[in-house]
């Protein structure tokens, strides 16, 4: 299916950070009331999505369930060796807060940026 | 010596064939009521005074008007030791030998524990009731009224159609309907419909609205995938095939070795 391209929050941070960096961050949005395990089904997307094949393994998936109001991030292995688990810990903490206290595509694009920040710090885009 | 033993083995002989032969005497002489005086031996008391009081009076206008004898026998327990088709002959042997003409007779006969039904004619007179669908009348309208728990209503209906099928002017001018009205039913003389007689149907239905629930919401359930190119709803096909994709890639555990995410993190809000 052809994506569409009215401009959200969400899509307004990814692409900033396309813009700006080689890495790449996804995001899904599901209302599956019987899903289990969020952190499950991230992995069967971040498969399924093929997005390992990133030249430096700096893909990152943002999921989130809004019925079961549980989330999961997952980095590939070369972002995650440069920020090392307690920037996700950090992360998840306050895309929490966030998700509590503004509307989810709010919180999300605020975590897409500040993914995307780190990205174009640790990643950025050779445009010269 | 050799007198006195052979005496002994042979009462011995004589002993144990009578205790091997006792029990098949008693079953080929297990009870059957007296023929009753008018048509119908409800043993098993199911019909109200009134009602039988009436199909009997049908049954004997039914006899007067074309030497036909139609007898209702009803049980609340049949014999176990023989079938029903064969318990229904022997008392159809029975109770024909007094009737005025032997080959024109009928006898129904139903169990109610066993929710089972029977009928014998007489020769010739048989055939011209299969060749009319008297067959069908146990699976049509006596099991699923017994089922229904209207025992009543199984001999009654039963009864109305033996007198279709014999044409009977009893039917014909309608005096059958009449006549048990008069005796207190007034029910539909429709037979309840084999699906309404209970069975599982609603098991199957239970499980039906479940299933076809759980693939409605597998397929209505909204997914939206965000990329830097735009977003798309994850169509409900799309979502179903990846839902028993993993499904069985989790039965067979064949997440692929080179799926190695670095780190991840997972919350609640």
């Amino acid at each position: 299916m052809e994506p569409t391209e009215a401009l959200t929050p969400i899509l307004r941070a990814l692409r900033f950070v396309t813009r700006k960096s080689t890495g790449e961050v996804f995001v899904h949005v599901s209302e599956n009331r019987y899903e289990r395990d969020p952190t499950d089904t991230a992995l069967n997307l971040f498969e399924e999505l093929n997005l390992t094949r990133t030249h430096d393994r700096n893909a990152i998936l943002v999921y989130l369930n809004r019925q079961t109001r549980k989330f999961s991030i997952i980095a590939d292995e070369g972002i995650h060796r440069k920020v090392g688990q307690k920037y996700w810990d950090e992360l998840a903490r306050n895309f929490s807060e966030d998700l509590r206290a503004t509307h989810f595509e709010n919180a999300i694009s605020l975590l897409v940026y500040s993914v995307g920040t780190t990205l174009v710090k640790k990643y950025p885009r050779d445009t010269s | 010596m050799r007198l006195a033993f052979t005496q002994v083995f042979r009462s011995f002989f004589a002993t144990l064939v009578g205790a091997v032969l006792l029990p098949v005497s008693s079953y080929a002489f297990d009870p059957i009521p007296p023929k009753p005086l008018q048509g119908i031996s409800d043993t098993a008391q199911i019909l109200s005074l009134s009602l039988s009081k009436s199909l009997e009076r049908l049954l004997d206008e039914h006899q007067n008007l074309t030497g036909e004898t139609v007898m209702i026998l009803t049980l609340k327990k049949a014999p176990e030791e023989e079938s029903l088709d064969a318990y229904t002959i022997r008392v159809f042997d029975l109770w024909k030998g007094s009737t005025p003409k032997p080959p024109s007779s009928v006898v129904l006969v139903f169990d109610l524990e066993k929710n089972r039904f029977g009928w014998k004619g007489g020769v010739g007179f048989d055939s011209l009731l299969l060749d009319r669908g008297a067959d069908h009348v146990g699976k049509q309208i006596v099991v699923p009224e017994l089922r229904h728990e209207r025992p009543d209503r199984a001999i009654l209906l039963a009864t109305r159609k033996f007198f279709e099928l014999l044409e009977s002017p009893v039917f014909v001018n309608g005096k059958f309907d009449a006549e048990i009205r008069e005796g207190g039913f007034y029910e539909t003389f429709t037979p309840v419909s084999v699906t309404k007689r209970g069975g599982n149907w609603w098991i199957w239905l239970a499980v039906a609205l479940v299933f076809g629930g759980l693939m409605g919401h597998r397929i209505l359930t909204v997914e939206v995938h965000y990329t830097s190119e735009g977003w798309h709803r994850v169509s409900g096909w799309e979502n179903t095939v990846a839902y028993f994709r993993r499904k069985v890639s989790r039965a067979f555990n064949k997440r692929p070795p080179n799926l190695k995410t670095g780190g991840g993190v997972s919350g609640t809000y």
